[in-house]
Order: structure tokens, then C-alpha cells, then sequence
């Protein structure tokens, strides 16, 4: 019974984060923001988050933040990764090969420069916060949450240290470098 | 939905499946772009994805990270303000300096080269490379390079900053 109500609980808050995402991402596409879809979802998904959770504490005071609050399915955001990558790969074309070709050898670069930044970053880190060399090195590189989360936690770096400033940095980038590259470049 | 949309879309699916299997960085979007690709190639034909498409695809992506951001996050990052704020702005404003670099060269077009350099997930990268019908497969290539550079270097990098750690006193 208890299985059953915590499945129905669980579809409840996807659908809820799902409704809260939509309506986001419809009233900012319907003011025609530039990518508003996917700015809309976050935040409407955080709007719904924190709307719920203000709800649930009310009225289970002593309920824990892990029974007030679940994130989206894995698969969910699998599925909207899937789709983007049919539509990324509908487009492909032979100019888009000629360019990641020709632009190869100066992004290799770029990103060799970004890593020399995550080791500065990593040694102030270090040095100034006590962060052990793991946990600094996993939180000041560039990206792939995913693939670092994985070897963060084999390796037994500290883990939410690590996932707060990846996911301050993915939002510092949708929520405000993109709108403001937007703003300013037009792009 | 016709018939080529259900095939670029088992493509795309059997794609991911196939990276999945082959642990390739961000499996579900180079699985998919690459099986999606090839089944482009071999029908030869152009499909126009409904615009439903990628706005549902945006939504999920965006409400993933959204749904993420729980209540103990503004806690974690408040007692980590200094080192996140700091990491994030080096990184972002480098990757934003790079893509700039890149298309004033004109290596790249202006969009394409801001959202491939800038490391903001590649997710949300590409799902706003697609938002602004920019080049997404190229946005998509550019951030796998940094990831599996990323992966590769590591390990080396890890070992690198073991050697700056402060000796532990023993009493």
C-alpha cells in the first residue's frame, strides 16, 4: 500500500515538475524570448519546486526535504536528450562535417586552455578553501555533469561540493550568460 | 507522423542504445545525432521535424535541470560562495572569450562558436543551439571534443594537484 502510494506520489511530482516546466516554456515562447523554451522550463521547474516544497513543509513540518521533493526521472531527461540529438543528426550536413573539421584543431586548443583555468582553479582551491586536490579538481572542470558525477564518486571526492557549483554554472549559463548573449549580441 | 520521422527516430534511439552499450560521452545525444545522421543519409531525403518536436525536447531538458535545483542548493552554494562564484565566472567568461576569438577568426559563425565554447551543459547547449536554429550537430561535436578531452586528461590532472595539498600535520 505504502509502495503503491509513494509510486502515485512520485508520477504526481513528475507531472507536476513537467506541468510547471510547460507552462514556463510556453509563456516565454509565446513572448517570443529566444530560446524561451528551454529557459521557461527551468524556471518554471524551480518555481514548481519551491512552491511545493513551501506546500509540504507546511504541512508536514517534520517531513525530510527527500520525502518533500523528488527530481525528474533519469529516463525523462534521457528522452528529451535523444530528441535533440534526432534533430541534431536530421540536420547534419556535409558543411556541418567541414566545419567541425576545419574549427578541430583551434577548439582542442580552446579547451587545453580551459583546463590549464581548471588546474589554477583547482590549486585555489586548495590552497585557499582546504578543498582536497579530488573534489577541487572534479568542481572547476569544464563540464560533462554526468560523466563526472560517476567518477567523482568512485574515486570519493566530495560530492556535494562538486554538484553545487556544476549545477550553479549550468544555471549561471541558461539563465544568464544565455539571455544576456542574447541581449547584447544578438545572437 | 510519418513514415521518415519514425525511422529517424528509431535511428535515433537504436543510435543511443549502441553508444550507450560503447559508454561514449553524453551517450543520448551523440548515440542518437549519429544514428539519426546516418538514417538521414541514407534515405536522402530532408524531413521537416514539427516544431513540437524541439520544444518538447527543450522542456524536458529544461525542466531536468530545474528539478534539480533542490532546496538545500542555495544552502550548499551559500556556505561555498566565494570558490563557486569564482569557478563559475572563470570558466563561463572563458568559454564565452573563446567562442568570441573564434568567430571574430571566423572559424566559426557567431552563435555556433558561443554556444559550442561556452561550457554550460551540453544539453542545454544544444537544446538552445536547436531553440536558435543554429548549426546544433556542430554545437553538439564541439562539446563532445571537450568532453572527451576532459576525460582523457583527468586522471593526469587529478595526480597533478595531489602535489599541491598541504603535508597533514601528525601529532
Amino acid at each position: 500500500m505504502t509502495g503503491r502510494r509513494g509510486r502515485f506520489r512520485d508520477i504526481l511530482g513528475t507531472l507536476r515538475l513537467l506541468a510547471g516546466g510547460c507552462a514556463g516554456a510556453t509563456a516565454l515562447t509565446l513572448l517570443q524570448m529566444p530560446a524561451g523554451a528551454l529557459i521557461g522550463a527551468v524556471l518554471g521547474a524551480m518555481a514548481v519546486n519551491k512552491l511545493t516544497d513551501e506546500v509540504v513543509r507546511r504541512r508536514r513540518p517534520a517531513a525530510s526535504p527527500g520525502e518533500r521533493l523528488r527530481g525528474l526521472p533519469g529516463w525523462l531527461r534521457v528522452a528529451g536528450q535523444v530528441l535533440l540529438g534526432v534533430m541534431a543528426g536530421a540536420r547534419l550536413s556535409a558543411e556541418t562535417l567541414r566545419l567541425l573539421a576545419v574549427s578541430a584543431v583551434p577548439v582542442v586548443l580552446s579547451v587545453v586552455v580551459l583546463l590549464g583555468l581548471t588546474m589554477l582553479l583547482a590549486r585555489y582551491l586548495i590552497r585557499s578553501h582546504g578543498v582536497d586536490p579530488l573534489t577541487a579538481v572534479m568542481a572547476a572542470a569544464p563540464g560533462g555533469v554526468s560523466e563526472l558525477a560517476i567518477t567523482a564518486q568512485r574515486r570519493g571526492a566530495v560530492m556535494h561540493v562538486v554538484l553545487s557549483i556544476h549545477l550553479l554554472r549550468v544555471l549561471v549559463v541558461v539563465l544568464i550568460a544565455l539571455p544576456l548573449l542574447l541581449l547584447v549580441i544578438g545572437i | 507522423m510519418n513514415t521518415e520521422l519514425l525511422v529517424l527516430l528509431a535511428a535515433g534511439a537504436g543510435g543511443a542504445a549502441l553508444a550507450r552499450l560503447l559508454r561514449l560521452p553524453m551517450w543520448p545525444i551523440t548515440g542518437s545525432l549519429l544514428g539519426s545522421a546516418a538514417a538521414h543519409v541514407i534515405m536522402a531525403t530532408g524531413t521537416n521535424l514539427p516544431f513540437g518536436f524541439g520544444f518538447t525536447a527543450q522542456v524536458l531538458v529544461g525542466t531536468a535541470v530545474g528539478a534539480s535545483v533542490l532546496p538545500g542548493f542555495a544552502r550548499a552554494i551559500g556556505q561555498l560562495i566565494a570558490p563557486a562564484v569564482t569557478v563559475v565566472a572563470v570558466l563561463v567568461t572563458a568559454g564565452i572569450g573563446a567562442g568570441v576569438v573564434m568567430s571574430h577568426l571566423g572559424i566559426l559563425g557567431q552563435t555556433e562558436a558561443l554556444l559550442g565554447m561556452v561550457p554550460g551543459g551540453v544539453g542545454e547547449m544544444v537544446a538552445a543551439a536547436s531553440a536558435l536554429s543554429a548549426d546544433s550537430a556542430l554545437v553538439a561535436g564541439i562539446h563532445v571534443i571537450r568532453l572527451l578531452l576532459m576525460i582523457w586528461m583527468l586522471p593526469l590532472m587529478i595526480r597533478w594537484a595531489a602535489r599541491w595539498e598541504p603535508p597533514r600535520e601528525h601529532s
